[in-house]
């Protein structure tokens, strides 16, 4: 074990015995503590941008906080292993509300997201993560990823919600399912130039539009990682360079027939997002200034000018991180960015330590959620990405959202609990 | 690679019998790498942050200020200018130029790589513009951006346009000088040439109050254009809103400028002015002048228009000055209130022989009747016995030779010979006695005529009368310590002025009930020093009332043609309508009995 993974004898908080102490003992700082702090500061910050305006009140997501932290409270009594009955009924029910949203969903934005129950406003899409989460652990568990036929199960598994989510449409959260997929397969053990394989669609895609020269060396290169890593390997390594030749000829053509304008400028503006700035370059020129301008330390909390005048727009949502880099300057920026990578870590830990595949591939699709999620959030706040609507986990408003994030901490800790460090004297 | 994964026996469900079974380590290959990427992402954000918040920070900063920050520039505005009773004279009206970028011609919702042809932009516009679409694709051409399609467009039609959302048209707003008075007071207050630099009038002679102060404002504003309340310098809302209030009537200019035309018409004259005057304060009522221009179309006129002349040019004013030399003479004591002069026809002053207008005599005659038949040779009698010198330094404290104090652009001091000319040589006072051989304005003698009317005050015709709510004019009268004429002389002056008008040749101004006095003139125009023949000035100035005078008219008429043409015959005409008017306008009530 190397020496940077000791982190878990962290037995900094350990004072001494008693009952009492042993109960903070098995109080799981780090997991509980990072989503409560963060929803603090992000509920003054979401205070700060909605001010002038009224469509949401700050205050709420405080509530759901609260709402989402006794679900994952009980959540947390309850050993994972239980839930495994009712994973179909469970399955079958997100299915159910994706389909539900399609009929009798609320539309904003351009896309079919909520169903409104009883005033409150749904977004199953949400749950389904965390649903696709838990069905593909079980089915992953127990069967390792060594052909590619082995990919058809948990494929077929996540594929229907998944489509639901992207014809909402709902590009962002569908990407989450990409991450999620990839990761979770990996972790079960597939290899890592399948990882490659699946991702270099995406670098052939960017190479045959930017530089096209470079595909010479890209695609033979896919091609022997075929080879190495599939069977048949002379048939894979062919099949391989051929689609991504396929790949390389179909981009150019579909980014200029199949993408309208505005999909394209949201895919690539945020390389010159001066290019548009009253247009769709806003968010990204606006967001970046306003972090910016917070400094070393900030305006302080409730002070940021243009968090207060609304110049940046979905503040309260996508990029409340703008607001905290405005009002809380490089300092919060810093704390709260190392308070995710604790708390990922600590995630990473709960993996390791599961006591059964199953649990450990949860909690690793948890992980990759929240990675995903906090990484392309902050590099689209900081104009390092496109804008895609993904929310910043515990920070962003969003009650569905939080109410899912706080659910998937009680079983990650429920994981944690049950696991060896939590029974084991180290 | 992770192959050695595959050598471990995969974990089993054991949910119903949770014993500790023996740590199953998961690869630190894999560990490490999914390590290794977080803290790489960790590492490469905060460097950003840095990057964003500490190295870029200030001048972040200063892009989120500029975007907050409005800046207005000021259009140029210019005060609106209204008359006696508030009615606009000059105001500025936003106006709005089109212009046509064909290159860029594209309807709401069409896709960003079409260019919609000029005739199809043309059809949808020419309803609004006035102009049929071939004009209109006569006009764009083959140019491709930047043509001027029309000018003038008002506000609605401009909003018309716009809501067309058709991309490649734009509208720059623009403020337009109009003269809603027409030709009534052009003479006055001038035009701004279409580069809106005033070329006349009080337009030029007032440009600095005109012109608004208006600086340049910065607003904060929030996203949505909502001015903040903080942070903002002090006055930035206030808007200087105040008029240019003018002490002329508008309905008593028209009725003067249409009284005036007929007669100008009718005598085949020159040109003629009006003056009505408030002898208590200097106000004019009336500066009214014809031939006049229309401000809103200036190109169309003679340029000599642009200056009006009753300011800016001297005359002769003959037999209408006459009352003022004998309320000198009064006061110097060189006549008696109740004296006589002989007038025998002829009177010779240095080799010159002086006749009456129409060469009668009159012989013993006291001064009312000198006024009444407007005797030269009485006045040169009469004038005689003061000395020379005596009536120079007068005419010079009654500022002939001086530019009077006025807001009226370009006013003209008067020409009065040299003291040593007007001493050595007799018939200088001789012909000064009757109005003639030194040259004034019209608006000078009116407020000679003023003084004698308000007992011997100079008052400062003015025509601007209030601004920033107060009124603009220092004191209206010059020599406010004491009168330069004694009240009796002026009284005096006046009864004979009244008797001009009740038995004289100023006949035609009477009106029931009030007490008028007046004076006409007929004097023969001077042109480069030598009289011509033919070519008169009629005159005739009124006071009124004469028991408490408040108001002295006064209308010139140049250049009259016919051998009818007398102050009595043309201006008098003219000045009887007028007063009708100022009478009824005024809510002058009769004398009493």
């Amino acid at each position: 074990m190397p020496k940077s993974f000791n982190l878990r004898r962290n037995t900094w908080f350990v004072w001494g015995a008693g009952r009492f102490r042993r109960k903070i003992k098995k109080f799981d700082f780090l997991l509980w503590g990072i989503p409560l702090f963060l929803v603090l500061i992000s509920g003054i910050l979401i205070a700060s941008t909605q001010r002038q305006a009224n469509y949401a009140d700050w205050y709420q997501h405080w509530i759901t906080a609260f709402v989402g932290i006794l679900v994952a409270r009980l959540l947390v009594e309850i050993s994972l292993e239980r839930i495994r009955p009712f994973l179909l009924s469970i399955y079958l029910f997100t299915i159910g509300t994706l389909l539900a949203v399609q009929v009798i969903g609320t539309t904003a934005l351009g896309a079919q997201r909520w169903i409104s129950i009883a005033g409150f406003n749904i977004q199953p899409s949400e749950f389904a993560k965390l649903t696709a989460i838990i069905v593909l652990a079980s089915v992953l568990e127990g069967h390792q990823i060594e052909k590619p036929l082995n990919l058809l199960r948990p494929l077929l598994v996540v594929l229907p919600p998944w489509l639901l989510v992207f014809f909402q449409p709902d590009l962002g959260t569908s990407l989450v399912f990409g991450a999620v997929l990839i990761t979770m397969l990996y972790w079960a053990g597939m290899p890592l130039e399948w990882v490659l394989l699946f991702l270099s669609a995406i670098f052939t895609s960017i190479l045959a539009g930017v530089l096209p020269l470079t595909l010479l060396f890209w695609i033979p290169f896919l091609g022997f990682l075929a080879y190495r890593s599939l069977p048949n390997k002379k048939v894979s390594a062919l099949l391989t360079m051929f689609s991504q030749g396929l790949i390389a000829i179909a981009t150019p053509w579909l980014w200029m027939h199949a993408l309208q304008d505005y999909q394209r400028d949201r895919l690539v503006l945020f390389l010159n997002p001066s290019k548009d700035p009253l247009g769709g370059g806003y968010h990204l020129l606006q967001s970046t200034v306003g972090i910016g301008s917070g400094g070393i330390f900030g305006k302080g909390l409730l002070q940021g000018q243009l968090t207060k005048l609304q110049f940046i727009p979905e503040q309260h949502t996508d990029f409340i991180f703008s607001a905290l880099g405005e009002e809380m300057g490089f300092l919060g920026t810093s704390l709260v960015m190392l308070a995710f990578f604790l708390f990922m870590f600590r995630l990473l830990k709960v993996a390791k330590e599961a006591r059964t595949d199953f649990e450990s591939l949860v909690v690793i699709g948890i992980l990759a959620m929240l990675v995903f999620q906090t990484i392309v959030n902050i590099f689209m706040t900081i104009g390092l990405g496109p804008v895609t609507g993904i929310p910043l986990p515990f920070m962003s408003y969003g009650r569905s959202a939080l109410l899912v994030n706080f659910m998937a901490v009680g079983l990650c800790v429920s994981v944690a609990r049950r696991g060896y460090s939590a029974s084991r004297n180290w | 690679m992770s192959r050695d994964r595959r050598s471990y026996p995969s974990r089993k469900y054991r949910s119903k019998r949770l014993t500790v079974i023996p740590l199953d380590p998961i690869s630190h290959k894999r560990l490490r790498l999914v390590f290794a990427i977080l803290l790489l992402g960790l590492c490469g954000l905060i460097s950003r942050m840095a990057w964003l918040q500490v190295l870029q920070s200030s001048d972040l900063y200063a892009r989120a200020r500029a975007l907050q920050i409005h800046r207005v520039q000021p259009l140029g505005a210019r005060r609106t200018i209204v008359d006696r009773i508030g009615r606009l004279v000059a105001l500025d009206e936003q106006r709005f130029r089109l212009w046509a970028h064909p290159n860029n011609f594209r309807f709401p919702g069409d896709h960003s790589e079409l260019v919609r042809e000029p005739a199809e932009v043309a059809e949808k516009i020419s309803q609004y513009i006035d102009m049929s679409p071939s004009k209109i694709i006569n006009i764009m051409g083959d140019r491709r951006s930047g043509i001027r399609l029309i000018e003038g467009l008002d506000a609605d039609k401009a909003a018309d346009i716009s809501a067309l959302g058709i991309s490649g048209l734009e509208l720059t707003s623009y403020l337009q000088r109009v003269y809603p008075q027409g030709d009534l007071f052009a003479n006055v207050v001038g035009f701004l040439n279409l580069d809106r630099i005033p070329q006349a009038g009080l337009e030029q002679s007032l440009n600095n109050t005109l012109s608004r102060e208006e600086p340049v404002r910065r607003l904060r504003l929030t996203r949505d254009g909502t001015p903040l309340p903080d942070d903002l310098a002090p006055g930035v809302f206030y808007r200087d809103d105040e008029h240019l209030q003018l002490t002329l009537d508008s309905r008593l200019q028209e009725l003067s400028v249409k009284a005036l035309s007929v007669a100008v018409q009718e005598w085949n004259a020159k040109r003629g002015a009006a003056i009505v005057m408030d002898v208590t304060s200097g106000e004019l009522l009336t500066l009214a002048s014809t031939p006049s221009y229309d401000s809103n179309s200036y190109w169309n006129y003679s340029p000599s228009l642009f200056r009006e002349w009753s300011v800016q040019d001297l005359y002769e004013p003959g037999s209408t000055f006459k009352p003022i030399n004998l309320a000198l003479a009064l006061q110097e004591g060189a006549i008696q209130a109740d004296g006589t002069v002989i007038d025998t026809g002829i009177v010779n002053v240095g080799g010159w022989p002086i006749r009456n207008y129409d060469g009668g005599f009159s012989g013993v005659i006291d001064f009312p009747t000198v006024l009444q038949v407007s005797s030269n040779v009485g006045m040169v009698n009469a004038m005689r016995n003061l000395a020379p010198s005596r009536y120079w330094d007068w005419l010079h404290r009654l500022g002939l030779d001086v530019k009077p104090e006025t807001d009226l652009p370009g006013a003209l001091a008067g020409y009065l010979k040299s003291k040593k000319d007007f001493v050595n040589q007799p018939i200088e006072p001789a012909v000064a006695a009757f109005g003639h051989g030194f040259s004034l304005t019209p608006l000078k003698l009116a407020q000679l005529h003023a003084l004698i009317a308000n007992d011997g005050y100079l008052v400062r015709p003015h025509i601007t009368r209030r601004l920033h709510g107060e009124e603009l004019s220092k004191s209206p009268i010059l020599n406010k310590s004491q009168p330069l004429l004694r009240s009796e002389v002026t009284r005096t002056v006046r009864s004979w002025m009244e008797s001009v008008v009740e038995a004289g040749s100023g006949e035609g101004v009477k009106t029931d009930g009030y007490r008028i006095g007046g004076k006409t003139g007929t004097a023969d125009k001077s042109v480069n020093g030598t009289y011509q023949e033919g070519l008169k000035i009629c005159s005739f100035v009124a006071h009124l009332p004469v028991e408490k005078p408040r108001y002295v008219v006064l209308v010139v008429v140049d250049e009259p043609k016919g051998a009818n043409a007398f102050g009595s015959t043309v201006a008098v005409p003219v000045a009887k309508k007028i007063i009708d008017g100022l009478l009824v306008l005024e809510k002058i009530p009769p004398t009493d009995g």
